[in-house]
C-alpha cells in the first residue's frame, strides 16, 4: 500500500456566531466541520458527497489553506501544513491547488486569459516572461483550450462557461500540483460540457494527480472517484470504496441519496427516500445522532448517544447505531 | 511583448470607448460635460487678459479712468469692481482657482479614502475596526465650522491649507464606500483563487481589487469636486479665504463688503452663476457616469 498524499485528522471548524452587542465574544459556533479524518492516496480521488450545509466546501477550504482549522491535523506529503507563511506557503502552493465552483466567479474579469493562467508562475517567480508564456501555451493545451492563442488575449466575458472553466483549471495545473481540491468544478456547466471535463481529469489522474472532488451529485461521484466520503453536519457518516458504498450503502442519509440518482431505464422502479425537512441549524445541532430528526428508522440511541463511525470491514466505515 | 501590450491597450481602448458611447446617450451628461469644457477654456484663457492690457490684471489692474465700481463698458465687458478692476479678467482667474482647488481638493480626499477603504475593507479585524471609527469620528464632525476653527486658528490663509483641509474632512465618507466595495470583492472567488495561486496580500489589494473599484473611486470624486468648491467659496465669502488671490467666493465676499450687493448686479451675478453653472456641471457628468457604473440605475427603454 501506498504512502498516503494527503493525510487528515480528526479535522475541525468552528466559525463563530456574534449576536448584538456581543463585543468580539461569540455566543456559539457554527460546526462546520466537525471530527473529519481521511486519506488520500496519490492518484486517487476521494469524493465527499452531501447536501449544501453539509461542510464539504469548508473541508476543501481548509485543505487548500483558505481558512485555518480550529483543530485537527493535515499533513500533505508528510508536512504538517498548520501554520506555514510567507515562502513556505507559497511552495506549498505550488503542491496543492484548487477547482473552483463558478466558473463566472472564478476569474477576474478585468484580466485576460493569459494574465489569469500566467499569474501562479508570476507570484511564484517561475521562469521569465518568454518561459512562463510557453507554460501558459502547454497549460492550455493540457485543458484542451486549443489553438492556445485564439484565447490568450481574451477576456472572461468573450468566453463560454465551459471554456472560463478550462482556463480556470489551466491555472491551477500550471504549477504542476501534486493535489488539486476540486469544488464542484462541474455542477454549474451544461451536461455536455460536464463529461469532457471529467474526462480531462480523470486523464491528469493517470498522470499521478489527487484529487479531493466535492459534489452533492453522486452519479458524478461514482463515475469519478476511487472511495467516496458521505459527509451530513459536518461529519463524516459514511466512507469507503465507490463501488462499496454505492452497492452496499448502510448508512440511511447514504440510502436517501442514492434513491435521489437518476436512473437511465424508464421502465426501471425503486423506491424513493424522501427526506423530511432540512438539514439542521449546525450552530445548533441535534442531540445524538446528528440525522435522527430526518431519519426513518430512529430509534431511542439515537436521541441520545453520538454513533462513532465504524468499520465493516473492507476499509467501509460507519456512523449509525443500527448497523451492528 | 509589445504586441501583446498594444492588444492591451485597444482593449482599454475599447473598453473606454463603450464608456462613451453610453455617455452619449445621456443629454444632462453631455450638458454638464460642455459647461465643464467652458470653464476649462475660461481657465485656460484667463493669463491671455493681462497680457492684452495691464488694466486687465485681476489683482492689481487697476484701470487710471475709472475710480470706483462701474456697470459693463466697451473696455470693461462686465463692469469693475469698487477699486476699478475689471470683473471679466477676475472671474477667469476665478474659473482657474475653483477648478484647481476643486480637483487637487477631490483628488486628495479620494485618494486617502480609497487607500483607507481598501485596507480597512481587506484587512478587517482589528484594522478594520480602528479604521472605521476614526472615520465615524471624521464623519460626525460639523465641516463648515471645523473648517472656520482650523483656518482661523492657521492664521496664515494659503489656498493651499484650505485645500488640505478640505481633503481631510473629505475622505470618510469615500472611505465607507469603497470599504464596502472591498468587503464584497474580498470574497468573489477569483480573489480565493488569486490566493491559492499564492498572491500576496499587496499583490491581491493592488492587481486584482483596485482595479474594479476604481471606477467608483473616479465617480466619488466628481462630487467631492462639487462640495469642495462650494467650501472654498463659502470660507473666502466669510473673509477666510486666501486674500492673495481672485476666488469667486473673494469677489462675492468684495461686493459684499463693500455695500455693492444690491447696487451692482453686473458684480454680484457673474461669480454666484458661475459657482452654480460649474458645481452643476460636475454634478451632472457625476450622475451620467453613476449610471454607467451602476447599470441597475438605468433607464430601461
Amino acid at each position: 500500500m501506498n504512502q498516503p498524499l494527503v493525510k487528515v485528522h480528526n479535522l475541525k471548524k468552528y466559525f463563530p456566531v456574534k449576536a448584538g452587542f456581543s463585543f468580539g465574544k461569540a455566543s456559539g459556533y457554527v460546526r462546520a466541520v466537525d471530527g473529519v479524518s481521511f486519506d488520500i492516496e496519490k492518484g486517487k480521488i476521494l469524493g465527499l458527497v452531501g447536501e449544501s450545509g453539509a461542510g464539504k466546501t469548508t473541508c476543501g477550504k481548509l485543505l487548500v489553506k483558505l481558512l485555518e482549522p480550529t483543530e485537527g491535523k493535515i499533513l500533505i506529503n508528510d508536512q504538517n501544513i498548520e501554520g506555514i507563511k510567507g515562502s513556505r506557503l507559497k511552495e506549498f502552493h505550488r503542491l496543492v491547488q484548487m477547482f473552483f465552483q463558478d466558473p463566472y466567479e472564478s476569474l477576474n474579469p478585468r484580466f485576460t486569459v493569459m494574465q489569469t493562467v500566467a499569474e501562479p508562475l508570476l507570484v511564484q517567480g517561475i521562469g521569465d516572461r518568454g518561459e512562463r508564456e510557453t507554460k501558459v501555451f502547454q497549460a492550455l493545451k493540457s485543458v484542451e483550450l486549443s489553438p492556445p492563442q485564439h484565447f490568450i488575449h481574451r477576456f472572461p466575458h468573450e468566453l463560454s462557461g465551459g471554456q472560463r472553466q478550462r482556463v480556470s483549471m489551466a491555472r491551477a495545473l500550471i504549477v504542476r500540483p501534486k493535489f488539486v481540491v476540486a469544488d464542484e468544478p462541474v455542477s454549474m456547466l451544461d451536461a455536455s460540457i460536464r463529461a469532457g471535463l471529467l474526462n480531462l481529469m480523470l486523464r491528469l489522474r493517470e498522470e499521478g494527480l489527487s484529487y479531493l472532488f466535492i459534489t452533492h451529485d453522486l452519479a458524478v461521484a461514482r463515475y469519478l472517484c476511487d472511495e467516496i466520503g458521505v459527509m451530513y453536519l459536518g461529519k463524516m457518516v459514511e466512507k469507503g470504496r465507490t463501488e462499496e458504498v454505492v452497492q452496499h450503502a448502510a448508512h440511511p442519509y447514504t440510502m436517501a441519496l442514492l434513491s435521489a440518482v437518476p436512473i437511465p431505464d424508464p421502465q426501471m422502479r425503486r423506491d424513493r427516500v424522501v427526506l423530511p425537512g432540512e438539514i439542521p441549524d449546525p450552530a445548533n445541532p441535534p442531540s445524538g445522532c446528528p440525522f435522527h430528526p430526518r431519519c426513518r428508522y430512529v430509534k431511542k440511541e439515537c436521541l441520545e448517544m453520538e454513533p462513532k463511525l465504524k468499520d465493516l470491514g473492507d476499509d467501509h466505515l460507519i456512523a449509525c447505531h443500527l448497523v451492528k | 511583448m509589445p504586441k501583446l501590450n498594444s492588444i492591451h491597450a485597444m482593449n482599454r481602448i475599447q473598453s473606454l470607448k463603450n464608456g462613451w458611447n453610453l455617455f452619449r446617450k445621456d443629454k444632462l451628461g453631455l450638458l454638464g460635460l460642455s459647461i465643464l469644457l467652458f470653464f476649462i477654456l475660461m481657465a485656460l484663457f484667463a493669463p491671455l487678459m493681462p497680457r492684452l492690457n495691464s488694466i486687465y490684471k485681476p489683482m492689481t489692474g487697476f484701470d487710471p479712468e475709472v475710480s470706483g465700481s462701474f456697470p459693463p463698458s466697451k473696455t470693461h465687458l462686465l463692469g469693475t469692481d469698487y477699486l476699478g478692476r475689471d470683473i471679466l479678467s477676475q472671474l477667469m482667474k476665478g474659473a482657474q482657482i475653483a477648478l484647481a482647488v476643486g480637483l487637487t481638493a477631490a483628488f486628495t480626499s479620494v485618494l486617502i479614502g480609497t487607500v483607507i477603504g481598501l485596507i480597512s475593507g481587506y484587512f478587517g479585524r482589528l484594522t478594520d475596526t480602528i479604521l472605521m471609527r476614526i472615520t465615524d469620528i471624521m464623519l460626525t464632525l460639523p465641516g463648515l465650522p471645523l473648517i472656520i476653527v482650523i483656518a482661523s486658528a492657521i492664521g496664515k490663509q494659503s489656498v493651499w491649507i484650505i485645500v488640505i483641509i478640505i481633503a481631510i474632512l473629505g475622505w470618510p465618507s469615500t472611505a465607507r464606500v469603497i470599504r464596502a466595495q472591498t468587503l464584497s470583492l474580498r470574497e468573489r472567488p477569483f480573489i480565493e483563487a488569486a490566493k491559492v495561486a499564492g498572491a500576496s496580500s499587496p499583490r491581491i489589494i493592488f492587481r486584482h481589487i483596485t482595479p474594479n473599484i476604481l471606477p467608483l473611486s473616479f465617480l466619488y470624486m466628481t462630487f467631492g469636486v462639487t462640495g469642495a468648491i462650494l467650501a472654498e467659496a463659502g470660507l473666502s465669502f466669510i473673509g477666510l479665504g486666501d486674500p492673495s488671490i481672485v476666488s469667486w467666493g473673494m469677489m462675492l465676499q468684495w461686493c459684499f463688503t463693500t455695500g455693492y450687493t444690491f447696487r451692482a448686479p453686473y458684480w454680484v451675478f457673474p461669480p454666484g452663476l458661475c459657482l452654480s453653472l460649474l458645481t452643476f456641471a460636475f454634478y451632472l457628468i457625476g450622475r451620467a457616469l453613476d449610471e454607467i457604473i451602476n447599470p441597475r440605475l438605468r433607464e430601461t427603454k
